[in-house]
């Protein structure tokens, strides 16, 4: 009932995105990258680097697919004033938001796991013996590379998603905008904080020091649980906030 | 159980300074077909808000079909039929919608709304924002109907409707919801329609229940009663609604006791030209207080 109502709505957007992811990673096999694989193993031309190579190109279609996402559900409906009939509906609040967001978010995970698996095939295609990738001093599994980009495509989704869902609920049609406007407002703050005090970084939203952990020295990106459980919070914590926000207000 | 449907008690929901409702105390009987009358902006949509759970309350009591909205408004929602704001899902068809609908409420009835789909004669396959004004209150009107409430509770529902739609809405809604026991909560400010079904009726304005009464003991109670002369002290006579002077005579409406009260005036010496009745129209000008002098009536009730 009202899954089938979200994904009636998401469906084509759902579509879309696994065709642009498709194109990408079809436009990104393309790319020269084998030649990499000729010369001897390193840390510089592993297959993990490779990894990164071409997954970064997915980072940008990612958001953008996780900030449509995000504006489809309860915020879009309230601003085509249906909010009074959805919520008169025998259910809570909370049952509209989680399964808004519950769907959304597997709906993208569906498109992450498939943009990794191409990779991963890729990545076979182009050196088939990467079976276990072995770095030297870093016993890394293609499992645990993949895993690891997985995980960190949906952290990055996972934030933006919420917050985009969330700035609908605040914000109802102009949701999108809002959200926008604070993904470019903390980049910007980002950019101007590193400028005046360099000792200081910010967290980056696409997570690129735990996709390079692989690459980098030991100790690199060394509490990757603690940021994955950070980061996970923070995500989650914008479905929370929406639910509290239309718990509390009064629906017109 | 508790022979009222909805109860509130002292309710009161403020927008800032906006008193939208001031301490309302109403009283709707099961299985009545209650008129909730009241001006444009007087409380009636708010009130309905506050009673589906939608708007949260500033103050006061509640219940509906026994249960405080506030705590069990997922029970309330599933025995009541709401008919607010007659906006549904623009892009899904009438199919889609009863569809959506159906997996909601554990007494959802294919067959009405089937039924319903042909005494409206709705193309259902059409969407629902390319519909007129008067299909999509049907709609609106089908999906409550069939989920089998107890409680119906429509918010203007005639409003931009012809009167031929309007005649076979209110046909509908008495015929099919009304006389199976049900209750019907219609508000308007559409008084013929009103006074054609209702049995109660509560009249609001500014945020208070100015009158609430059966139908019928209205139109037997308030009167106008002519006499000549100028208006004696209102503080006289408590069941005086209004007085107006005019052109050497006074007309005062009074809630109760007509007959009484003009046995009183000509105790006093002053001559009674006439004592006539009032339609519905007439005592909600008078409540809302359109006339020149008004008192603020209690509930009859």
């Amino acid at each position: 009932m009202y899954l089938w109502k979200y994904w009636r709505e998401s469906r084509i957007t759902f579509a879309v995105g696994l065709l642009l992811v498709g194109l990408l990673l079809w436009g990104v096999l393309k790319i020269p990258v084998g030649s990499l694989m000729q010369g001897p193993h390193d840390a510089g031309d592993s297959p993990a680097t490779i990894y990164l190579l071409m997954a970064a190109p997915l980072v940008l279609p990612l958001g953008f697919l996780a900030l449509l996402f995000g504006s489809f559900g309860i915020g879009s409906d309230m601003g085509k004033g249906s909010g009074s009939f959805l919520f008169s509906r025998p259910r809570t609040r909370a049952f509209f938001v989680w399964n808004d967001w519950g769907f959304g978010i597997a709906q993208l995970l569906l498109i992450v796991l498939a943009a990794n698996a191409v990779l991963v095939l890729a990545i076979h295609r182009i050196a088939p013996g990467s079976g276990p990738i072995l770095l030297a001093g870093h016993p890394v599994s293609m499992l645990s590379i993949f895993c690891l980009h997985c995980t960190a495509g949906l952290l990055l989704i996972g934030l933006l998603f919420g917050l985009t869902y969330f700035c609908s609920v605040l914000a109802k049609n102009r949701g999108v905008l809002l959200a926008i406007g604070i993904v470019v407002a903390y980049q910007i703050a980002k950019a101007v904080v590193k400028y005046k005090w360099p000792s200081i970084t910010l967290p980056d939203l696409t997570l690129t020091e735990f996709s390079m952990t692989p690459q980098g020295p030991p100790g690199f990106a060394k509490n990757l649980g603690l940021e994955i459980g950070l980061r996970s919070a923070v995500a989650l914590a914008f479905p929370f906030a929406a639910q509290l926000l239309l718990q509390q207000r009064d629906i017109d | 159980m508790n022979d009222l449907a909805i109860e509130t008690h002292a309710l009161h929901k403020h927008y800032g300074d906006i008193r939208a409702v001031d301490g309302l105390d109403m009283h709707v009987p099961r299985g009545a077909v209650y008129g909730f009358l009241g001006r444009n902006g007087a409380g009636k949509t708010t009130t309905i808000r506050l009673l589906a759970g939608l708007a949260h309350a500033s103050g006061g009591e509640m219940r509906v079909l026994g249960l405080d909205p506030r705590v069990d408004s997922i029970a309330i929602l599933e025995r009541t039929g709401l008919v607010i704001e007659k906006m549904l899902l623009p892009s899904m068809t009438g199919n889609d919608l009863v569809r959506f609908n159906r997996g909601f409420f554990p007494r959802w009835s294919d067959a009405l709304a089937r039924k319903y789909a042909e005494v409206f004669e709705l193309d259902m396959t059409r969407k629902f924002k390319k519909l007129s004004t008067g299909n999509r209150t049907k709609l609106c009107l089908l999906l409550a109907l069939a989920q089998g409430a107890e409680l119906l509770v429509l918010d203007e529902p005639t409003a931009g409707m012809d009167p031929v739609v309007t005649d076979q809405l209110l046909r509908v809604m008495v015929e099919d919801f009304a006389n199976e026991g049900r209750t019907l909560v219609l508000s308007s400010h559409h008084l013929s329609e009103v006074e054609r079904i209702a049995e109660w009726v509560g009249i609001i304005d500014q945020g208070k229940l100015l009158l609430e009464a059966r139908l019928d003991d209205m139109r037997t109670n308030f009167r106008r009663v002519r006499v000549v002369g100028e208006a004696l002290a209102l503080a006289e006579w408590p069941d005086i609604v209004s007085a107006n002077t005019g052109e050497g005579t006074t007309e005062y409406v009074v809630r109760a006791n007509a007959d009484a009260f003009a046995a009183h005036l000509g105790s006093q010496g002053t001559t009674v030209l006439d004592v006539t009745p009032l339609n519905l129209s007439e005592i909600f000008l008078e409540v809302v207080g359109k006339g020149k002098t008004n008192v603020p009536v209690e509930v009859l009730a």
